[in-house]
């Protein structure tokens, strides 16, 4: 018989194929414990012993190995990632039950935090978070240094004139739209279309506790001019606004 | 903060994430106390750890952003039925894994992935490693052939058996998980340096022993 090449790698994946399939697969805290040195000598063995034929395991050990560390102070920077996180976050997280409005209850002042001023009753706030923020600290320290771009906020114009132009840079963008709040809707729809009126992107949206809708765009916009429509659940447009997505410097 | 660790309050009570303040601030979300602030305590308590978890792993800070809302928004859904069964950093754990190796499956080619390969759910039947070319028995043309494969397998497993535990598990998760040896190093609770130092001397080793047999002996 002719000698084949080498298949030394082909025979040793056939040998550890051949060895009892892996059944116990340790949980989370099991791996958190093992990353920490917590687990008698037999117990570690037998973990990486494991970790060869268990993949999925493989992967939650590395993950474990991470959680397992013991969390340094935050710096500065880092607090400030995690404020605009938890910004970002906290209208996201479905309202309390006694929380929720009956449409019928008519209009209702925002409750906590944010206080709309009557004044822009109908208009939206575009809130841009610089999202670059978020994430100095930790990627800085792993030698991918990240311009240090503070949080601010837009507050929009009035809708009205024509041609008035909410405008933002293009990167990640999280607009948070505030209908007029004497009425309430259980969902409206935000249509963004670009300078033809082409629609791009349709969303539905739910008030959140503030009362205000908000869309994060992790992608962003590019540069460029949008229309944004907010309608309500039947497609009536309530609100329309213009705008323009500045290039980045 | 770690656990166990007295943390004086760095910005306001907020940023408290003792085990006791965790724990009562689980207790009062379930029992719908200011949920909101108790989440936002748990919130501050184990970003930085899913930061930890996610930074290495994807690379765009867009991702990363999604996933990490992503975490948060499951933890926040599933609080009301944790029992308390296992710690709540697993619990935690858990859910940042799932979140995350669900995204990584859909990724086209792993782009944004640490490189690695694509796996199935929990393994039910053990897939080959792509790429690798392991003989099926029914390949096995002749009975000359079955002999001349159980040879050499009986010549690997006696080889391999006496490698020293940690290089022989060196060895098989670089050739059997095709992992680098910084991953091999992170679950082995080991440096790269010894991941480096064991296959070198794992390869001489079996080099010794079945380079008759298999010709080349590469990893
Ligand atoms: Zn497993």
């Amino acid at each position: 018989m002719a000698e084949r090449p080498s298949d030394f790698r082909g025979t040793l994946l056939e040998l550890i194929d051949a060895s009892p399939e892996p059944m116990d697969h340790p949980s989370p805290d099991q791996w958190i414990a093992y990353q920490r040195g917590d687990l008698s000598a037999d117990d570690e063995a037998r973990f990486q012993e494991h970790l060869v034929r268990c993949r999925d395991c493989f992967d939650l050990a590395a993950a474990a190995a991470d959680f397992a560390q013991p969390d340094e102070k935050p710096g500065a920077a880092q607090e400030l990632e995690t404020a605009a996180l938890w910004r970002l976050l906290r209208p996201q997280l479905d309202p309390p039950p006694q929380n929720v409005r009956k449409i019928t209850d008519g209009p209702k002042r925002p409750s906590r935090g944010f206080r709309l001023p009557t004044r822009l009753a109908a208009t939206f706030f575009v809130a841009l978070v610089g999202m670059t923020a978020w994430n100095l600290q930790q990627w800085s320290a792993r030698k991918a240094p990240r311009p240090n771009v503070p949080i601010f906020d837009v507050v929009a114009n009035q809708r009205g004139p024509a041609g008035q132009e909410l405008t933002m840079p293009a990167g990640p963008q999280i607009l948070v739209l505030h209908p007029d709040p004497s009425e309430q809707l259980p969902v409206y729809h935000l249509t963004i279309r670009d300078a033809t009126s082409r629609e791009l992107f349709s969303y539905k949206l739910r008030l959140n506790r503030d009362l205000a809708l908000t869309l994060y765009l992790p992608a962003g916009l590019p540069p460029g001019r949008y229309r944004l429509e907010l309608a309500d659940g039947a497609g009536k447009v309530l609100e329309t606004d213009l705008l323009r997505v500045t290039a980045p410097e | 903060m770690s656990l166990g660790e007295r943390t004086p309050p760095a910005v306001d009570d907020r940023s408290r994430g003792g085990p006791e303040d965790v724990l009562r601030a689980v207790r009062d979300f379930q029992q719908g106390a200011d949920r909101e602030q108790s989440f936002e305590l748990l919130f501050r308590r184990f970003r930085p750890r899913v930061e930890r978890f996610l930074a290495p792993r994807v690379f765009s800070p867009e991702e990363r952003l999604d996933l990490t809302q992503a975490i948060f928004l499951r933890i926040y859904k599933g609080l009301e039925g944790y029992r308390g069964e296992g710690s709540l950093e697993g619990w935690v754990l858990h859910i940042a894994f799932n979140v995350y190796r669900d995204w990584r499956d859909r990724q086209p080619g792993g782009r944004n992935a640490v490189p690695e390969i694509s796996i199935e759910d929990l393994p039910v039947a053990p897939e080959p490693a792509p790429g690798a070319q392991v003989p099926s028995p029914s390949a096995a043309a002749s009975p000359l052939d079955r002999i001349v494969r159980e040879e050499r397998l009986e010549a690997l497993r006696q080889a391999i058996s006496e490698l020293a535990p940690k290089q022989r598990l060196c060895v098989e998760l670089h050739v059997y998980q095709e992992r680098t040896m910084q991953e091999i190093a992170a679950a082995l609770r080991i440096s790269p340096e010894t991941v480096k130092a064991h296959l070198f001397q794992a390869r001489q080793r079996l080099w010794d022993k079945l380079h008759t047999t298999f010709g080349t002996v590469e990893f």
